[in-house]
């Protein structure tokens, strides 16, 4: 981290951040995205326990829902996904399941629901849905602000074939002097 | 009418749900799907997903480390 962060109000300290993380990561998010993701990280500063959340029961208890209870389930789901898989992507490997399986879950989630809502915010939800890899490589940058490494160089080996993370192929071309010339060609 | 396969093979729950809606948008009422697993949970979430988005579960084959469920499209498409 450069610096302390000294802003006057936390909207705008947890914008800070998200700046900073851009820009360590190299990865920029338009308005809209970069506003969803500075609110989603307040509204869950000060909830820890969201982790012990099921999101296999939770998406699939979504699907018996209608209407905007249906809605609020998936964009939980989504949300707590993205916070999942680049926050506390080690949540992952406690859990035995991969990284990619909270990318699939919460993609699918925002999808569905851009598919259910009206034009203003479906667009929305389906650009989260889009570009849920670049906000979970800002999340991971993000971490790594505080000197810690946010995966194991297999962890991002593994993270960036399933998904083609740009950060996670920059990771694994960092620490390693060959990338498999078949799976380099393929993915990025 | 047409059969679409979904290979859902090593992926967990609820993934092959995930990738069977995703195929299923995709069809029209009365298309087949067979949907091809190995996780043991499909054989409940599968039937309960087409139970509420009215389509109809026509077989489910269980092999040593396989199951592969096979789907009517129902009217509603989803």
């Amino acid at each position: 981290m450069a610096g302390l962060i000294l802003e006057p109000t936390s909207q705008a300290q947890w914008q800070a951040l998200v700046h900073e993380a851009q820009s360590a990561c190299d990865r920029h998010l338009d308005e809209t995205l970069e506003s969803y993701l500075v609110f989603l990280l307040m509204r869950f500063a000060d909830k820890p326990q969201c982790t012990a959340r099921i999101m296999a029961a939770d998406y699939l208890n979504s699907q018996v829902l209608l209407g905007e209870q249906r809605a609020d389930k998936l964009r939980d789901v989504g949300d707590h996904c993205l916070l999942f898989s680049g926050l506390f992507p080690q949540l992952a490997e406690r859990r035995l399941v991969r990284i990619s399986y909270f990318v699939n879950i919460g993609r699918a989630s925002y999808r569905q629901l851009s598919d259910g809502l009206d034009r203003g915010w479906s667009s929305v939800y389906s650009h989260l849905s889009e570009a849920f890899i670049v906000l979970v490589d800002i999340l991971h940058a993000m971490r790594e602000l505080g000197g810690m490494a946010a995966l194991t160089p297999l962890q991002a080996m593994d993270f960036w074939q399933q998904t083609g993370s740009r950060r996670c192929y920059q990771q694994v071309c960092a620490g390693g002097r060959s990338i498999p010339a078949a799976i380099a060609t393929e993915k990025h | 009418m047409s059969t679409t396969v979904v290979d859902a093979r090593n992926l967990l729950c609820p993934l092959p749900v995930i990738r069977t809606q995703d195929a299923v948008v995709k069809l029209q009422p009365g298309d087949a799907v067979q949907v091809l697993c190995t996780d043991p949970g499909v054989v409940y979430d599968i039937p309960a997903w087409c139970r509420v988005h009215g389509h109809e579960v026509c077989d489910i084959n269980e092999q040593e480390y396989e199951i592969a469920i096979s789907i009517r499209v129902g009217e509603s498409g989803s």
